[in-house]
């Protein structure tokens, strides 16, 4: 069973470490082009070992209440869990990571980048794997560390940008005071329960129920990886870094890097600590995050910091569906960070374009810029669309769900702002397609052929965004399951 | 003989505040990054005290701690290769001039 549950990332791991001796063979012509590929091709690879039959995304689903796995067999707890929950989420960075391994070709070819960047990318998801499937505390630092250091190193990798370094900074800074504060939530958790695996913390926790001694480690907790998630008080860092970064990172961090942050509050409020009262703080910064995220995204001017701040506003979505706390809330939860893991990186990446195309990020002259290319212009409009909720597409059905979910956990209050604050989002998406189809004022002076590198992925997220939202119901059907594990015990 | 539980943990607490003390009133990156690696040894002094008071330092805590310091040791590197490019290209580790990023 190891072998099922490991496997798919040994292909990540052998690339990111072959990469960086490219760079020693002299006569290579096209390095840049080799690299790509071979990371491409891992990347397809662990895909291909994760969704075939006999899987982990199999195996996950046919347990009733996920599968603990031994590395060490002498071990009196296991150090890996797999359940439905993980390894969706695992299906969902490999895609990322896909899509924004084919985008990085021609950005590393142009920027002269240092190879060492694909191994970067890689570590990084390979570090999204391994807290995805880990089963203990201790394991879950070393692979938030894993994450976190290579995503350090990735924000300011491009030297000359003096702007990308300060947010690098800042995140750095930020990112190393919820590390600090994360192990310090685990060695609460250690006093109180005496272990560090889910499974024992768990039934400790549901033996004591005691609130009052456990919501230190839980507030400390939420903080730290409601951090990583760019949740309201704690996302001064998102808008930064969001905009001074590469096109591809940013649709790592805000694609599934934000998600790492939503699996582990998922993670900490039902299974570690599975206590309904706790839930109430779920529901406030829910409502802080979205009213926040989306009002300040009515007041931007540069696409990717608008994009940025609507990416904290979907953070805030995803949470109203976990305060809920019912099957359907969870369902909604996860299927929104499905529709908003494939919508965002696929407006970060084709905005990229534009840029790439007119040299400059300012929404006054990406005017009349979709007129230009079709192709581009289509997707970007499909994703505004889907993050926008319009029905027919994938963030319709999840928004919908979410909001349905909240008046059933008679949330009313809540429901109400995210219906309030959906209308605010569909003003702004509504404001970037109209700057895009508009007569431009001047003739655009600079513009370049964007290559057929750039498109690909676009068009690959924009066929996943509509088919997620024309046949949602057999994704519904395998989220229930995750549903089902994670309620198994009030 | 050990010291008591309270002791440890109590000095185990203080050092969290020292740490997030001077995360936040400091200026310079350097004394950040010292205060950074007070507030993780917080959490470490704070594993070691439960581990000595119920499990009387088992295998498990001890084995935990070594991995855990190892990996921090690895997140101190890479923010001091930061404070070295910050140095190289601001002139200065004074975070309050960094401040070009607003709104």
């Amino acid at each position: 069973m190891i072998t099922q549950v490991i496997g798919p990332a040994l292909p990540l791991l052998f690339s990111a470490f072959i990469v960086p001796f490219f760079r020693s063979i002299e006569k290579l012509e096209n390095r840049v082009k080799v690299i790509c590929t071979l990371s491409v091709i891992s990347c397809l690879i662990s895909l291909i070992l994760v969704l075939i039959p006999g899987g982990i995304l199999y195996l996950a689903s046919q347990s009733e209440e996920g599968m603990y796995v031994k590395v060490v067999s002498e071990s009196h707890f296991s150090e890996l869990y797999v359940d439905v929950l993980s390894s969706f989420f695992i299906v969902l960075s490999l895609i990322v990571l896909l899509v924004s391994d084919i985008y990085s070709y021609k950005i590393l070819r142009d920027e002269d980048l240092p190879e060492i960047y694909y191994s970067l990318i890689h570590l990084t998801v390979v570090g999204l794997y391994f807290i995805f499937i880990s089963g203990d505390l201790i394991s879950l630092f070393v692979a938030w560390e894993l994450m976190s250091v290579s995503i350090y190193a990735l924000i300011y990798i491009r030297r000359s940008n003096v702007l990308a370094l300060e947010a690098g900074m800042k995140y750095l800074m930020m990112s190393a005071v919820a590390s600090s504060l994360i192990l310090y939530s685990i060695s609460l958790l250690y006093g109180y329960t005496g272990t560090f695996d889910f499974s024992g913390i768990r039934d400790a926790v549901l033996r004591v129920r005691d609130i009052r001694t456990i919501w230190v480690a839980v507030a400390f907790m939420t903080v730290a990886f409601g951090f990583k998630s760019a949740i309201v008080p704690f996302h001064t860092w998102a808008p930064d870094v969001y905009q001074e970064t590469l096109d591809p990172i940013t649709a790592l961090l805000s694609g599934i890097a934000s998600k790492a942050g939503i699996y582990m509050i998922i993670r900490v409020y039902y299974t570690l600590v599975p206590i309904p009262q706790l839930r109430l703080a779920l529901a406030l910064l829910s409502a802080v995050t979205m009213t926040l995220g989306n009002v300040a995204a009515l007041l931007q001017n540069d696409i990717k910091r608008l994009f940025s701040y609507s990416s904290i506003a979907h953070m805030g979505y995803i949470l109203m569906g976990l305060a809920s706390g019912t099957p359907l809330g969870f369902i909604a939860a996860l299927f929104h960070s499905l529709s908003h893991a494939l919508a965002k990186p696929l407006v970060f990446l084709s905005s990229g374009c534009f840029t790439y195309s007119i040299g400059s990020r300012e929404l006054e002259s990406l005017r009349g810029i979709g007129r230009k290319h079709e192709l581009l212009s289509f997707s970007v409009v499909i994703g505004l669309l889907s993050l926008a909720s319009i029905p027919g597409l994938s963030g319709f059905i999840s928004k919908f769900m979410l909001i349905a979910s909240a008046f059933e956990a008679n949330l009313i209050w809540l429901a109400i702002l995210g219906i309030i604050n959906s209308a605010i989002g569909v003003a702004y998406y509504i404001r970037v397609i109209q700057y895009l189809f508009s007569t431009p004022k001047r003739k655009i002076v600079k513009e370049v052929k964007v290559p057929l590198g750039m498109i690909v992925p676009n068009i690959i997220l924009t066929v996943l965004c509509i088919v997620f939202g024309l046949f949602p119901e057999p994704l519904i059907k395998y989220l229930a399951l995750v549903a089902k594990q994670l309620n198994s015990i009030p | 003989m050990h010291a008591p539980l309270e002791i440890l943990f109590g000095t185990s607490l203080a050092l969290l505040g020292v740490g997030i003390y001077g995360i936040l009133a400091r200026r310079s990156l350097l004394r950040m990054i010292i205060a950074l690696e007070i507030a993780f040894n917080a959490g470490n002094l704070s594993i070691i005290s439960f581990a000595l008071h119920f499990r009387n330092f088992d295998v498990l805590g001890r084995s935990a701690i070594l991995i855990l310091i190892s990996t921090e040791a690895c997140v101190l590197s890479v923010m001091l290769a930061v404070l070295i490019n910050v140095y190289r290209v601001f002139k200065s580790i004074d975070v309050s001039k960094l401040r070009r990023l607003r709104w």
